[in-house]
């Protein structure tokens, strides 16, 4: 008994000792090394944070002068070789390790109090609002001045207006604009309403989003809503239309019985990047064909 | 060490702490999503002129304030813990027992989820919201609890826990209609020092300064109190003043430490207890030791939530949890008595 308590006594006063070696085992050693980013010589060290703006930033020529992204960006694939800083929230002593000559930032994408404290810290900063595909053409003229590229701007600019004035054309020529419903996500079944970039991508494709009167961007919506309003052909980015059919959510709507249902690679409609032209072209094409059907 | 004096116990206890936040605070500055060497952390104490900008940046601008808020709010959550502690004579008490927390949580995801303004300009609105509803909480719950003009300690505990659960709730409701600033919101409520500036560092001292000056001052009478109210009246302590005096003086450190930190939880409960085990009962020893180790503490458990998964950042608040917790489960299980 009277053994068994010093022991326990010996054991409270070694507590905090082990609690402090663990913390400081964990606590020690830790962190990249400084010379983690590439230190190559490059006419500019640009750091994006956001998705959309680094993909921007390769279609503008000037990938090889990116040294670091975030975590969430996966194309083009050879992103995946540059080092990260964080995601949402910029991880800072990285962001200033990286000694960018300029930082790309999305304006809803970095929530405000990292872009407040960015700027309090002194880094040469250009904040731009990508959220639609007008967004992206405005932006490009201002990208390229900053990334010294003026000239490919202007060249993805004009491919942009040609290819717009194009899919109006062909938008304009239908005889029927069909209305569609833009699966976002299948259970709960999400779509794309007000101010959606799918939305605006469907729309300029031609067709008439059924969902366009929700207010909210990704709105979650009833299948019984869905049924009532009946579209003539689903644009499918979460499901595969074989799945869709087997649906019990799905399977009434006519445009599954008439297998009027188009998978579109949703990386190609999610962010306002040049890919969305393409994204446009694919549902374009899909209408142009199956006009005579419906 | 029990046969001398109280300076020269005080003066080794400190020294040992004090020698632990010096350490804690090199590992602190080296540390994080880049490392740096000796060297250089040597160099920017020294000559900071020699350092590379990013070096500089890195230390100066972003670890620097970060450290010292640690260092600040560790040592206001162990200071608070030990006053209630102390005076609730509740080994459960920590510094959100009088729901400072409950309603620093209501205040900031008012800020952050409302989006309602600071109507201080240079202050940003979260820190303000965050203070004013910790002091209110505390207020409504000391009134709560008084009556005839006195506090017992059980209806003031009561009056904590109804008061948390109120405010608690309305946080839920807030967080529900939150949308894209439930990640700020959560990121807040989870605890972390990732939002500090030099700025914040210098709002948050002065209340810690004035906080433990006016503890340390009633540490003499805490150690009466802690003999039970009635020996502490016959002995001349005036019971209500005391608890009066301490827990203002708690919740206002408490209150400042929310403020810029959110809600770090368990270390202010955990790190008294632990003090006392080596420094003994003893208020005008304990305090300042519980302080300098919750410091050096924080700084540490604050350096681990940066670098085990960096880039992404912990809430520093999960890793007090996840030390403390064990560590409370240990505590109910033993039998020994604690006061």
């Amino acid at each position: 008994m009277q053994k068994e308590r010093i022991f326990m006594v010996r054991n409270l006063r070694r507590m905090p000792l082990f609690l402090l070696a663990l913390l400081l085992c964990c606590a020690c050693g830790r962190g990249l090394p400084a010379n983690y980013f590439d230190d190559s010589p490059r006419s500019q060290r640009i750091v994006t944070l956001a998705p959309s703006l680094t993909e921007t930033v390769y279609d503008l020529g000037t990938g090889n002068n990116l040294v670091a992204a975030t975590n969430n960006d996966n194309y083009p694939p050879e992103v995946a070789k540059l080092p990260k800083v964080g995601n949402m929230y910029p991880d800072l002593e990285l962001l200033a390790a990286a000694r960018p000559d300029i930082v790309l930032a999305e304006k809803n994408f970095t929530p405000q109090d990292a872009i407040t404290r960015m700027g309090s810290l002194k880094f040469n900063l250009l904040v731009l609002e990508m959220q639609t595909i007008a967004d992206l053409r405005s932006s490009l003229p201002q990208l390229g001045q900053a990334l010294h590229a003026e000239e490919k701007a202007k060249e993805l600019c004009d491919s942009y207006d040609k290819q717009m004035a194009e899919f109006q054309a062909n938008a304009q020529d239908l005889k029927k604009h069909p209305t569609v419903f833009l699966e976002v996500w299948s259970s709960p079944l999400m779509t794309a309403g007000q101010g959606s970039l799918l939305g605006d991508i469907a729309e300029r494709a031609g067709a008439i989003n059924i969902y366009a009167d929700e207010k909210q961007a990704y709105p979650v919506i009833s299948a019984e809503d869905l049924l009532m309003r009946d579209p003539d052909i689903l644009i499918l980015t979460g499901t595969k239309p074989e799945d869709a059919a087997k649906s019990p959510g799905l399977r009434g709507l006519k445009a599954v019985k008439q297998n009027h249902m188009l998978f579109v690679d949703p990386d190609l409609l999610q962010r306002p990047t040049m890919r969305c032209l393409e994204g446009i072209n694919i549902i374009q094409q899909y209408i142009m064909q199956q006009e005579g059907t419906l | 060490m029990r046969h001398r004096s109280i300076g020269l116990r005080l003066a080794v206890y400190c020294s040992v702490s004090a020698i632990l936040v010096a350490i804690a605070f090199t590992i602190g500055m080296m540390s994080g999503s880049v490392r740096i060497e000796f060297a250089d952390f040597w160099l920017f104490i020294t000559d900071p002129g020699k350092l590379p900008p990013s070096a500089h940046t890195i230390l100066a601008d972003l670890r620097l304030p970060r450290v010292l808020l640690g260092i600040f709010t560790g040592a206001a959550l162990a200071l608070a813990g030990t006053g209630f502690q102390g005076i609730l004579r509740n080994p459960l008490a920590d510094p959100y027992i009088v729901g400072t927390s409950s309603g620093a949580s209501l205040g900031a995801c008012l800020a952050i989820i409302l989006h309602i303004p600071s109507p201080i300009t240079w202050l940003s609105p979260v820190p303000f919201f965050a203070f004013i509803g910790a002091l209110a909480a505390m207020i409504i719950v000391y009134k709560l609890a008084e009556i005839d003009k006195k506090v017992p300690v059980e209806t003031f505990l009561l009056a904590g826990v109804v008061v948390s659960s109120f405010a608690g709730a309305l946080v839920s409701f807030l967080m529900t209609i939150a949308g894209r600033d439930l990640h700020r919101a959560m990121l807040w409520l989870m605890g972390t020092l990732g939002q500090s500036d030099m700025q914040s560092v210098w709002l948050m001292l002065p209340y810690l300064i004035i906080g433990a000056i006016a503890l340390i001052i009633m540490a003499p009478a805490l150690n009466i109190a802690g003999m039970g109210e009635e020996t502490a009246s016959s002995l001349g302590v005036n019971t209500e003043h005391l608890k009066l005096g301490v827990i203002a003086a708690g919740s206002l450190i408490t209150a400042a430490a929310v403020a810029f930190s959110g809600l770090i939880g368990f270390m202010g409960l955990f790190i008294p207890h632990i003090t006392r085990m080596i420094t003994g009962p003893d208020h005008r020893i304990l305090l300042p030791v519980s302080a300098l180790n919750g410091a050096a503490f924080l700084v540490l458990a604050d350096t681990c939530a940066r670098t085990l998964a960096a880039p992404k950042e912990l809430p520093v608040g999960v890793i007090t949890a996840i030390v403390g917790a064990p560590f409370f489960f240990w505590l109910l299980r033993r039998k020994k008595r604690l006061f």
